[in-house]
C-alpha cells in the first residue's frame, strides 16, 4: 500500500506543478463571473442558471483533466525511460497501475472539488441557495464518474502513447455520455438487427448519466434515496475495477525496448 | 557580477529592431486588414444586426437559439425536458435513470418563474428576430415576475426587430389594457390591425386567431367610447371568419338596437384578459405527462 500512495504522491507532485488545474480554476472564475454579471432583462436575482452552467463546465473541465491525466502518465514514464529504474524497485506492476491511476483520479477529483467549491461561493454571493446534501451528493456521484473516466485512461495507455490513448478514451467516453442515454430514443424507432445491436451498445457502454445530478441540484429537488447512491457507487466500482483489470493484463506481459523512442 | 561578455551579450539583445519590425508589421497588417473587410464599418445601415451572436456564429445561432429556448422550457418544467420512452422502461439504467432525472410534471410558480427568463434572454440573444421568444419574456416579466416596465422594453426591443409582427401590437394592447391606458391600447390595436391586413400576410389558424383578438378588443373599446358602428363591424368582422362564435351575435343585436349589452366592455376584456393568462401560463406540449402538481 505505501508503495502505491509513493507512485501516486509522485503524481500529485507532478500535477502541482504543471499548473493544468490553476488554469481551469481560473476559466471558470472567468466564465462564472461573466455569468453572473450578466444583465438578466433587468431583473437579478436568479443563480440558477449559474448553478447549471457553472456544474456543466465542472463535468467538462473534470473529464478533460482526467483523460489528460491519465492517459499521459504510463507512456511519460516509458519515454523518459524512467520507468526500467521504476521497475527496478521492488515495485509489481499492478502497483505502478493502480499507483498512477489513485494518483491521477485523487488529484483531478481534488480539482472538481474546488471547481464545487467555487461554484457553491460565486452562487451564494449573488443571493442563491443550494442544497447541501444533494450538492454533496453530486459531487460523490462526480468523482465516481471520473474514477472510471481515469481507468478506462489508464487502460488505453498501456498499450498506446499517450495522443492514441487520449484521442481513444475522448471519443470512447465523449460517446457514452452523449450518445448512450439517447440510446432508448431511438430504439423506438428500430427493430431487428439493428434494434439488437443498439441495446448491446446501450449495455456495453459505461452510463456516465447515472452519475449525473445535475438537475436534481439545479431545480432544488431533494436528495437521492440511500439505496439509490448505493446502487451507483456500486456501477461505479465494478466498472473501475474492470478498466484497472484490463489496464493490469494489458501491461503485466508488456515488454519494453531501450531502443524505442517512446 | 555580469562579467563584460554578459554585458555585450545584454546590450546585443535589448536593440529596439526586433520591437520596431513588431510595430512595422502590425502596423501594416492593421491598415491592409482595414481595406480588406468586407463590410463598411462606416454605413451602420448596411449592418444587417447589431446582436453578437448573429455576427459571430451566422446561422448556428438559430441552433442555439432553439436549444436555449428548449432549456428555458425544461426550467419551466423544473428540469423535466419530455416524455421517457416506454421501451427499455425496465432496464436497470433506466429505473436508476428516472430516480435520478426529475420527472414529475411540476411548473415552477411564484419567484422561482423568474429563473427562467436568462435563458430566454441567452436565446433572444441569439436571434432578435424569435417573436415567441420575445413574447414569451413578456408575458413572464408581466404577470410571472409583476414588472410590466420590464415588459415593455422587451416589446418595444420586439418592435423594433420586427417592424410590422401583429402579434408584438396584441401583446402591447394586452399589457396597456391591463393598465388601463386605453388611448395607447387602441393605438397598438390600430397597428396591429393594418399589419394583419396587409396582403404579403399568410392565412392561417394563426393569423385568423390573431386578428379576431385584435377585432374583439378594438371592438370593445369602440363599444366603451359610444362608437357602436364601428364596434359593431368589428365584430361582424370577427363573425366573418369565425361563424361558429355565435355569441356575438346577441352583443351585436344590442348594440344595434341602442341598448347597453349586459355585460360591460371593461368586464368582458378584463375576462378575456384573464382566461388568456391562465391559458398560457400551462403546458399545452402533448408529448408531456400531464399529472399536475402544481
Amino acid at each position: 500500500m505505501t508503495r502505491i500512495i509513493v507512485i501516486a504522491a509522485v503524481v500529485w507532485l507532478e500535477m502541482i506543478r504543471r499548473k493544468d488545474i490553476y488554469v481551469l480554476l481560473i476559466l471558470l472564475g472567468g466564465l462564472l463571473v461573466i455569468l453572473v454579471s450578466l444583465n438578466v432583462f433587468g431583473l437579478g436575482g436568479t443563480t440558477r442558471y449559474v448553478t447549471d452552467i457553472g456544474l456543466l463546465t465542472a463535468w467538462v473541465f473534470g473529464w478533460a483533466l482526467a483523460i489528460s491525466i491519465s492517459t499521459r502518465e504510463l507512456p511519460q514514464e516509458e519515454a523518459r525511460r524512467t520507468i526500467f529504474p521504476l521497475l527496478a524497485k521492488p515495485l509489481t506492476r499492478f502497483e505502478l497501475i493502480i499507483g498512477k491511476w489513485l494518483g491521477s483520479w485523487t488529484m483531478v477529483s481534488i480539482a472538481v472539488l474546488l471547481f464545487y467549491m467555487l461554484i457553491h461561493a460565486v452562487v451564494l454571493m449573488k443571493g442563491g441557495k443550494i442544497t447541501q446534501m444533494a450538492f454533496l451528493q453530486s459531487y460523490v456521484l462526480h468523482c465516481f464518474a471520473l474514477a472510471i473516466i481515469t481507468s478506462i485512461g489508464m487502460a488505453f495507455s498501456t498499450r498506446l502513447n499517450h495522443d492514441a490513448a487520449a484521442s481513444i478514451s475522448y471519443i470512447l467516453t465523449g460517446a457514452a455520455f452523449l450518445v448512450v442515454p439517447h440510446i432508448p430514443k431511438f430504439l423506438v424507432l428500430e427493430t431487428g438487427l439493428r434494434a439488437n445491436a443498439l441495446t448491446i451498445i446501450y449495455n456495453l457502454l459505461p452510463h456516465f448519466e447515472v452519475f449525473d445530478m445535475r438537475q436534481i441540484v439545479v431545480h432544488k429537488y431533494p436528495p437521492i434515496a440511500c439505496s439509490t447512491m448505493a446502487i451507483i457507487s456500486a456501477y461505479g466500482l465494478i466498472l473501475t475495477s474492470l478498466f484497472l483489470l484490463v489496464a493490469w493484463l494489458a501491461y503485466r506481459n508488456k515488454t519494453f525496448s531501450r531502443m524505442d523512442q517512446g | 557580477m555580469p562579467t563584460n561578455c554578459q554585458k555585450n551579450k545584454i546590450r546585443k539583445n535589448s536593440k529596439p529592431w526586433p520591437y520596431m519590425a513588431v510595430l512595422v508589421l502590425w502596423t501594416s497588417a492593421f491598415c491592409i486588414a482595414s481595406h480588406l473587410t468586407t463590410i463598411p464599418l462606416t454605413a451602420q445601415s448596411e449592418i444587417h444586426s447589431n446582436s453578437v451572436g448573429e455576427n459571430l456564429l451566422g446561422e448556428n445561432r438559430l441552433l442555439l437559439n432553439r436549444w436555449l429556448y428548449n432549456k428555458a422550457d425544461q426550467y419551466f418544467h423544473r428540469g423535466v425536458s419530455g416524455k421517457c420512452p416506454k421501451c427499455l422502461n425496465n432496464s436497470p439504467f433506466q429505473r436508476i435513470d428516472n430516480a435520478l432525472s426529475p420527472n414529475k410534471h411540476v411548473h415552477i410558480e411564484g419567484p422561482d418563474a423568474a429563473e427562467m427568463l436568462p435563458w430566454l434572454q441567452l436565446a433572444l440573444d441569439m436571434n432578435p428576430r424569435d417573436i415567441q421568444t420575445h413574447l414569451i419574456s413578456a408575458f413572464w416579466l408581466a404577470n410571472k415576475c409583476e414588472r410590466p416596465d420590464l415588459a415593455h422594453k422587451i416589446l418595444r426591443k420586439a418592435q423594433w426587430n420586427n417592424p410590422f409582427c401583429y402579434h408584438v401590437q396584441l401583446e402591447i394592447a394586452r399589457l396597456y389594457l391591463k393598465e388601463k391606458n386605453f388611448h395607447d391600447a387602441k393605438r397598438s390595436l390600430d397597428a396591429g390591425i393594418a399589419f394583419i391586413s396587409r396582403d404579403s400576410v399568410p392565412s392561417n389558424e394563426d393569423t385568423h386567431l390573431a386578428k379576431a383578438a385584435l377585432l374583439l378588443y378594438r371592438s370593445l373599446l369602440y363599444e366603451q367610447d359610444g362608437e357602436n358602428d364601428k364596434a359593431i363591424s368589428g365584430m361582424e368582422q370577427i363573425l366573418h371568419i369565425f361563424p361558429n362564435r355565435t355569441h356575438l351575435n346577441a352583443r351585436i343585436q344590442e348594440l344595434r338596437k341602442g341598448k347597453q349589452p349586459s355585460v360591460l366592455p371593461s368586464k368582458l376584456w378584463n375576462a378575456i384578459l384573464e382566461h388568456e393568462q391562465k391559458s398560457r401560463s400551462t403546458c399545452n406540449n402533448p408529448e408531456h405527462n400531464h399529472e399536475h402538481k402544481h
